[in-house]
Parts: structure tokens; sequence; C-alpha cells
């Protein structure tokens, strides 16, 4: 796992989504964070400013933070 | 009492002066304007507003927070606190007969310079998926559904700077019709965003005082040059006077009038008799039954532009010869659209309760062209039988409020 593009991720979720910062661990899911598929797509597309990799949104759901990060670090995921 | 009256049970205001009804009322007796620099707008020609200190991530927690522009987050709050004020309780009320209309004059445009900025730079693709679903204007009625269960009519209304006045009268119908048997009604609306303050001092509506921020929003008086942005939400409980009462309840006061109007004259420039104004007076007073002199006093639309004030006054002396005693809100917290119209709504309500008409600000100079008697300087004590507000709105639409004791 990537820790700057993880720090990326929880930061966004922070201030973007407005997820408690305790709530957050590597291996909770986003549904353990009860995202809705809007707060998904928000989060997604906020991403996309700082990584080089944009997350795809099939299945989302039920990765967790460790395994996103790891996608938004490699550079050809999800285009 | 007339069988057309509505009862008011419960307020709910988030303002310049505070959260909660309380300090709002000391804010409005103390008589002392609240715009200040406001670093949201840094670096634009106006850059000075009546900022609330209201905290949505304290008030709401940071999940919605995150998610509510500032009009829904402020209109939460203030539906929370006016249900609580009625007595309330949320989860023995029939949720399909409680109505929620609550007024604002545009889409929030508080995230959009984000978006326009992407847009601008070629990335339409980085746009917040959220933009307009968070901003479009009948988001704080749904959120105030949402947040307290109410699953009876729920919509926006927009009439410019009426809405929130617009708002409760038509809740009152909704009430009167039997269409509901509880509506939580007002307006709620930030005008502190880059854009919205761009686009009115561009059409030279701002107050441009911003060596003296605190002296800027001067309605009445001379040295009037514009408005002063500002921000909040204040929601009314209606309901009919034997509903409130079989469930116990002390009204505050009585919605005993509704009058609205068109001026049919310009897009944005008032009729200059204050012909649209006065029409909404006649109508509001026809309604509750009772004349101009019924009205002990007027709580103005005052909004301190040149031209509004001075139709304004035009239309008070036309419809009231000598006007009563009157008071301008915006002095004190400057102008949140539709907000403003929920917001001075409750201010009327509490005058009438309290018997004492809060002072207008800034007002060192008196405009010997409106000749008009307004408290100044310290709150006046008055027996109050009527009160009457006043909200009129770009697009010449106007809406007045009478209100009794209950």
């Amino acid at each position: 796992m990537s820790s700057s593009t993880y720090e990326t991720l929880t930061e966004t979720l922070i201030t973007r989504i407005g997820i408690d910062p305790e709530r957050l661990a590597p291996e909770r899911t986003f549904a353990e964070l009860e995202l809705d598929s809007m707060a998904l797509v928000e989060l997604a597309v906020a991403l996309d400013e700082h990584t080089d990799s944009l997350l795809p949104l099939e299945g989302l759901s039920d990765l967790t933070l460790a395994e996103a990060a790891d996608l938004l670090s490699a550079p050809t995921a999800g285009r | 009492m007339s069988k057309g009256d509505v009862a008011v049970t419960g307020l709910g205001l988030v303002t310049p002066a505070g959260t909660g009804v309380a300090a709002t009322w000391e804010g409005l007796l103390a008589g002392r304007s609240l715009a200040a620099r406001d670093p949201l707008l840094a670096g634009l020609a106006v850059d000075f507003s009546c900022a609330s200190d209201f905290d949505a991530a304290g008030a709401l927690g940071r999940r919605p927070a995150a998610r509510l522009e500032r009009f829904s987050a402020m209109a939460l709050i203030a539906a929370r606190e006016a249900v609580a004020d009625a007595g309330l309780d949320t989860t023995a009320w029939d949720p399909l007969r409680v109505a929620v209309v609550i007024g604002a004059s545009s889409a929030s445009m508080e995230h959009y310079d984000q978006a326009f900025a992407w847009m601008a730079a070629g990335r339409p693709d980085r746009v917040s998926p959220m933009a307009i679903m968070r901003s479009i204007p009948n988001m704080p009625a749904g959120e105030v559904g949402l947040d307290l269960g109410a699953r009876g009519p729920n919509l926006a209304v927009s009439t410019a700077c009426a809405s929130g006045a617009t708002a409760i009268g038509v809740a009152r119908d909704l009430v009167r019709a039997g269409s509901c048997d509880i509506a939580l009604a007002g307006g709620s609306e930030s005008l502190r965003a880059r854009s919205t303050a761009v686009g009115f001092h561009q059409m030279r509506a701002l107050s441009t005082r911003g060596h003296d921020p605190e002296g800027a929003s001067r309605p009445f008086d001379a040295d009037r040059d514009g408005f002063v942005l500002g921000e909040g939400a204040g929601v009314l409980v209606l309901e009919r006077p034997a509903h409130a009462r079989a469930r116990g309840a002390r009204p505050r006061a009585l919605l005993r009038g509704y009058g609205a109007s068109c001026d049919a004259h310009h897009t944005v420039a008032p009729h200059p008799d204050g012909r649209g104004a006065a029409d909404a007076l006649h109508a509001a007073l026809a309604d509750a039954g009772l004349t101009p002199g019924d009205v002990g006093h007027v709580n103005a639309h005052g909004t301190a532009t040149k031209i509004n004030d001075l139709t304004e006054y035009r239309a008070l002396a036309r419809v009231f010869g000598t006007p009563p005693p009157v008071t301008a809100p915006k002095s004190v917290l400057g102008h949140s659209a539709g907000g403003s119209g929920g917001i001075e709504a409750a201010c009327a309500v509490l005058t009438l309760q309290h018997q004492l008409i809060p002072p207008t600000a800034n007002l060192d100079n008196p405009d010997p062209g409106l000749p008009l008697d307004i408290v100044r300087k310290a709150p006046r004590r008055a027996r109050l039988t009527t009160v009457v507000s006043n909200s009129f709105g770009f697009g010449g639409q106007n809406a007045v409020l009478v209100f009794g004791p209950a």
C-alpha cells in the first residue's frame, strides 16, 4: 500500500465527505463508512486532482481503503 | 380572532447575531450593525458582509456539514429550533400532514466558483458530482423534510428578496386550505459567495463603504449607498389555531393576513410610486380584515439602496398617510435575500410579543426626503396589536405579512 496515496485518500474522505478521522483505518471498507453511490462518485472525482488513477466505481463500495489506495497508485488502473 | 387566522407556535433563527431566537433578538435590540470584513470575499471590490458565526459541523456533525450548502444547514438548525419551540414531537406527529415551505432567491453559489474554474481550465470532468444536488434552491426545504421526517407538501418559493415572506404566505394558505396541519415556513440563504458579491456589486446594488463596514448598512439614512450581503435562516411553525389548541400549544402570535403583488413595471427597479408594495400592503390588510389605522408598527424591507427605501417610503405614505413607527432589521443583520423574509417575520412576532420595537442601526442622518418615524438609537416600548412585515424582491415581487397577538 502506498502511504502517500493512502493519506490523500483519507484526507479527501475527511474534507470532502466529512468522515470522522477516528473511523478511518486501512482495513475499513467504503460500505462500512456508509458512503452511498453519490458520495463514492464525489470521492472519485475529488481524488482525480491528486492521484494518477481514477477509482473504478464498480465494486468500490466493498473495497478496503488500503485496496483503494493501491488502485490509486497504479498508473493504469481504472482507465 | 377571525376565521382565517393561523397560529405561529414556534420560531427558529440563525443570523449574523448568532444561532437561536434569543441571540438574534438580543442583537437586534443592541442596534449595532454586524457587518465586518469577510475573508471569503477578500480581494473583491466589496469585501465585507454580515456573517453568522453558525458552525455547521458543530451543529450537525462533519458528515452533514460536508454535504450541505450553508443555506440548507442553517435551515435545518432553524427548523429544529422552531419545532422544539412549538413543543412538537416529531415522533408523534402525522408526518404526511407536516408541510415545509422554505424560500430562497436563487441556487446557492457557495461552491460554483470551483466548478466554473474547472470548466474554464478545460477539466469539466473534475466538477463535483454534488454541484447540482447541493445547490438547487429547493434543497433547504428538502433537507428539512429529510431531517425531521416531515413528509407532507414540501417546496421552495422563489420571489427574490421576498422569498422568505412569500414562503410563509404560501404555507399559510396550505394550512388554511387544510392541505396540511402543520407548516414549517420561512427562508434561508447565504449571500456570502464570491460570484454573488460580484454580481450584486456589478449592478451597483451593494454599499461600497469598505472603509467603514459597520456603517455600511444604513436604511433610510441620507448617506445610504446600497445593501450589505448577509446570511441566515428564519423558520416559523404555522398551524390552525384549533390544531394548536387541541395539542395544548400556546401560540406566540397569529398570522392574520398575507398580501402578494407584482409591480409589473420593470425587471428590477421598483415602481417609482411604490405601487406594487402598496398593493401588497392593501391586500394583506384586507385579508386580515383590518384597516391601515389598526397597524402599530412596520418592519420594513429597508435594504438601504437609494431606490428601495425611497419607494418603500412612498408606498407607506400612500397606504398609511402618516405611517406608524418603522424599523429596518437589515441595518443590523444585513440582507440575506430569501433568508430575510423569514428572519424579519420572526422579528415582527418577537416585537409583538415583547411590545418592543428594535432600533434601526446607523440612522445618523435621516433622509429628509423620507419623513418616517424610524426607531433608532434604542428599542422603543409600544402598545402593539398589529405589526406588518414588508418584503420586496427583484421581478417586482412583493409580500406583506400581518401579525397580531395570540
